[in-house]
Order: C-alpha cells, then structure tokens, then sequence
C-alpha cells in the first residue's frame, strides 16, 4: 500500500514539475527580478553596467509630477469603467432578460457577443480613424450636420476633449462577458419570486432594485475587483490613440512604465512603477477579499 | 408578460440602438474597405459604387507573414497550454500527494502576480536568453501564465468525473496514462476546447509583448503589424481597412463553429480576465 502511494506521489509531482518549471521560470524570477531592478539605476544604453541605488528610483517616481498627475488621470478611468461600463452591462443583460426567450432576444445577445471576436487592435484602430481630425467618423458626421464649429482634433485638443474620447471610445461597451454574466445571474431566480412581487403591488423599478439587483451581487463583487486589476494595469487605449498627451494629459501610470522602460530604456524607474503598482493592486485585493468575507 | 407593452417598446428601442451602435463599426470598416479615398469622400456612409476588390488583394501581400506568425505563435501556446495544465488538473484532481493543497494555493498566489511588475523583468529575461524576434519569445511566456486559470477550471472538472469510470478502466489493468487518455480527454473535450479558444483569443490579441520582443518585420504579430500599418500614415483607407477586415477573419471562423465553447469557457474563465 505505502508503496503504491509513493508511486502515486511519484506521478503527480511529474505531472506538475512542467507547470511549475514554468511558473519559476517565467512568474516567480521575474517577480524577484522586479523587486531587484526596482533599486538599480540601469539603463538600456548601458545595459551591462546596472548600479545599485536603493530606494533613489522610488524618491524619484514620486516627486514626479506626471507619475502623480497620472493616478488622477487613472481614477476617472477607473471611476468610469467601474460605473458607466458595468451598469451599461447590467442595464443590457437586464433588459435581454425582460424579453424572454424571444428570436429577437438572441439576435440581440448575438449582435453584442460578435465583437467579442474581433481583434482588440481593429476595434481601436477604428476608434483612431473615427476621432482622425480629416476624415474621421465623428468630424464627417458633425460636417454633414452642420455642427463645423463643433469640430475639433480631438484627441490632442485639450486634456477634456482628449480624456472623453478616450471614455467614449467602445461605445456602447457591451461587447464583453459582463453581460453574460448577469444575464445568468437574472435568469437564475425563481419566477414565482418576482410574481408574488408583482401581485403584491411592486413597480417594475421596485423590483429591480431589491430583487433583481441583489440577485447578481456576487457577479458584480467580482467583476469590481477584476475591473479594478485590469484598470489600474491598463494603458492600450492611451498608447495607441493618445500616445498620453496632449503633453501628458491622458498619461496612466501603465504607460509611465511602459515609457520609461521601453522609450527612455530607464528600467530600474520603470521598475519602481511597477512595484509600486503591484502594491496598490494588492492592497486592493486584500481589501476586496476582506469585504467579501465579513459579508458573506 | 414580464413586461407590458410600452416599456417593452422602449426595451426594444434601447437594445436596438446599442446593437446598431455595436455593429455599426463593423459595417462601416466592410464597405470603406472597397472605397477609394475619393469614394469615401463623396459617399462617405453608402454602399461602394465601385467597388475596389484588389485592395484585399494588396492589403493580404502585405499581413500574410504577421497572420502566419500569429497563427504559429496562437496555436503552439494553446497547445502548449492545454497540455501543462491538463498534466497538472489531474495531478491535483486525481492523485493523494504530500504538500498538494500547499501546491494548489501557491498557483493562486502566482494567479495575483500583475502583469506590470513581470513586464520589464521578463521583457530583460527574454533578451539574455536570446530570444529577442524568436515566437518562443512569446509563446514560452504565454503558456507560463495562461495555464494557472485553466488549471484551476480543468481540476473543478476532472474533479467531477465518476470514480466508478476509473476504477473500471483499471480493473480492466489500464494505466493512469490509459484513464487519461480515453477517459478525462474524451469526457471533458467541451472545456478542453473552450479553454484553447481562450488561449487563442488571448495570444492573438495581445500587442505590448510581441510588439517588445518581435520587432522584426518578418517576426512580428498580426496585432503589431496592424498598428504600423496604420502608424505609416497611410493615404489609402480602403486598404488599411481591408487590413482589418482581414485580420478579423481567422478568429471569425474558428469562432463561429465553436461559439458555444467559447461562451462557455470565457465566462468559466472569467475568474482570471
């Protein structure tokens, strides 16, 4: 018996060892790694020649204004995905949910999961094309309406222009699993639940709110904290239409990182970044799973 | 009822704007992606008068190599993927072992490391070993972090079938490899092949790594290749929006055969996004 256990330990840890093999290599080294660099002033142009500096990268970051600045910029993206791009979900599976099972309900739900499968890139590459200051969409259209005046290049105008079209690139930002996921969450109760509701006099809105809603609080604690992960992570969307500006106006501290690492070759700044980044995602998830217990 | 008749008007009202907002893109990219620059100034929104086909015929020349290195690229890390993970699913699914819930909680732990701190580390990791404008400089690391969500997603499944199956494939003498193979593979192919589409839409989709390790224009991605394209300032539109059409395309038609497993396994997978 105890033998056959050994083998059966033998066989699991072989089974692992290429899972773990790359996890160490690729996750737990680079990890190490970040801490490390975060403390040398190495550059790209001197690659060979890193010194230690200790916590003077850190020093630097946060005397930096566009670093500082760019975390006010990072919060209304937040606050905005956070709001407008998970209740614009709710709302949608909510309302595919009143229909019922219709024909018109899953051509609906088709029509939003379509995007899904184009590639991220030619969905922003549109966004760009549409917000180009000659040809683009929103200027044409605003031509043909006879809106000139309200022309404007408006991702390098002015930090407002340059921030609401970043907010209002996707719109209406239904194309993702969120959707789906309440959608379950609706279709989950119990009708009688809601009809007894309804016979007891509730208005619709009444019933939204306190039975509905709740219903899908566990999905919606969840995609809060993977929202907030992904958001503070984030910086595509700025790269690629905004490069950050005007000046630094649209900067994240994503691209911060990204800038100095990749533009400026400045590793050991962009590694700071980094581990300051880490820091506050895992303050947010030790908060979050806090939350979550002493409410459930 | 659920809803009576005019608030299902405006139900249907708001969710055929949001429908015509969402596919409109879609839409406009096909029908410019045949419009000469003087077309789409005239007849900026309609359907092309005359319509420019060997504009696909040019902008296919010109991403052949980046859909091919995406493709290699996507599908060696879905392999490489389904293969760590399953091993490791049913390790911990199957197996007694000493230290296994330790093991299993770590992954968790490495689950949480964000990708802005492994960034630059890993981006100088890749350098040293060479592997700059090699797809192993993308595929290795694709596979290092997309397995940990399928782990966790494989094991919940394994873990769910029958004992009394394996017992009999081994009364019959066969071998764990044998209760493997002919058993947890065939029983859980749906989340397999989810799993993988997962793996696919991901690695295609990703620009910041390949667009750092494969720079070379013979290396690079489908993803990166697009945005030069677009970055090059081009004068013609019907082309760079061909471009796009055409890059769609692949996952389009892997996708619409396995639409269902991939509803299936993004929302399984939506513990990790």
């Amino acid at each position: 018996m105890k033998s056959l256990k050994a083998t059966e330990s033998k066989a699991a840890y072989l089974c692992l060892l290429p899972t773990y093999l790359f996890v160490a290599v690729f996750l737990i080294y680079p990890t190490l790694e970040a801490i490390r660099i975060s403390f040398l002033d190495w550059n790209m142009r001197d690659y060979y020649h890193p010194t230690f500096v200790g916590l003077a990268n850190f020093r630097e970051i946060f005397n930096n204004d566009v670093f500082i600045e760019s975390f006010k910029v990072l919060a209304i993206f937040l606050g905005w995905a956070l709001v407008v791009l998970q209740g614009i979900s709710v709302l949608a599976g909510y309302l595919i949910y009143l229909l019922g099972a219709s024909r018109f309900a899953q051509v609906i739900k088709v029509s939003f999961i379509i995007p899904m499968v184009i590639p991220g890139m030619v969905t922003t590459l549109f966004w760009l094309f549409f917000y180009e200051p000659g040809n683009g969409m929103l200027n044409v259209l605003l031509g043909k309406l006879g809106l000139e005046s309200w022309q404007k290049v408006w991702l390098g105008e002015s930090q407002f222009s340059a921030i609401g079209s970043l907010l209002m690139k996707g719109f209406p930002w239904i194309s993702g699993i969120g959707f789906l996921i309440y959608l379950a969450g609706f279709q989950s109760l119990d009708e009688s639940v809601r009809e007894s509701a309804r016979i007891d006099g509730a208005s619709g809105w009444k019933i939204f709110w306190s039975i509905d809603l709740p219903l899908i609080i566990p999905q919606l604690k969840l995609t809060t904290i993977l929202v907030l992960i992904g958001g503070i992570q984030q910086y595509g969307d700025q790269y690629i239409l905004t490069k950050g500006g005007p000046g630094y106006d649209t900067t994240v501290p994503g691209l911060f990182l990204f800038n100095n690492a990749f533009t400026y070759g400045k590793l050991g700044i962009g590694s700071a970044a980094g581990v300051t980044l880490f820091l506050i995602i895992a303050l947010f998830t030790v908060l979050n799973l806090r939350f979550m217990k002493s409410r459930t | 009822m659920k809803a009576n008749r005019t608030s299902r008007i405006v139900i249907v009202a708001l969710l055929l704007f949001f429908a015509f907002c969402t596919l409109f893109p879609l839409y406009f990219m096909l029908v410019s992606s045949v419009k000469t620059n003087a077309e789409l100034q005239s007849n900026y929104f309609g359907f092309p008068i005359e319509p420019q086909f060997h504009y696909y015929g040019n902008a296919m020349m010109k991403i052949k190599t980046y859909m091919m290195n995406s493709a290699f690229i996507s599908a060696l890390s879905a392999i490489g993927v389904l293969i760590l993970s399953s091993l490791s699913a049913y390790a911990f699914a199957r197996f007694r072992f000493r230290g296994k819930n330790a093991l299993f909680f770590t992954l968790l732990v490495f689950l949480m490391i964000p990708g802005v701190l492994t960034l630059i580390p890993q981006f100088v990791l890749v350098k040293n070993m060479g592997l700059i404008n090699s797809p192993w400089a993308a595929i290795l690391p694709f596979i290092a972090s997309g397995q940990l969500v399928t782990i966790f997603v494989m094991r919940t499944f394994f873990e769910g079938i029958p004992k009394e199956l394996f017992e009999s494939i081994k009364i019959d003498g066969g071998s764990e490899f044998r209760c493997f193979l002919s058993l947890v593979v065939p029983f859980s192919l749906p989340i397999i092949l989810s799993m993988g589409l997962v793996t696919v839409l991901n690695t295609w989709n990703d620009f910041f790594w390949p667009l750092l390790v494969l720079p070379d224009q013979q290396k690079m991605t489908l993803t990166v290749g697009l945005y030069r394209f677009m970055d090059q300032q081009q004068i013609l539109y019907g082309q760079v929006f061909s471009a796009m059409s055409l890059a769609s395309v692949p996952l389009m038609l892997l996708f619409s055969f396995t639409m269902k497993f991939f509803v299936q396994g993004l929302t399984s997978g939506a513990i990790k996004a």
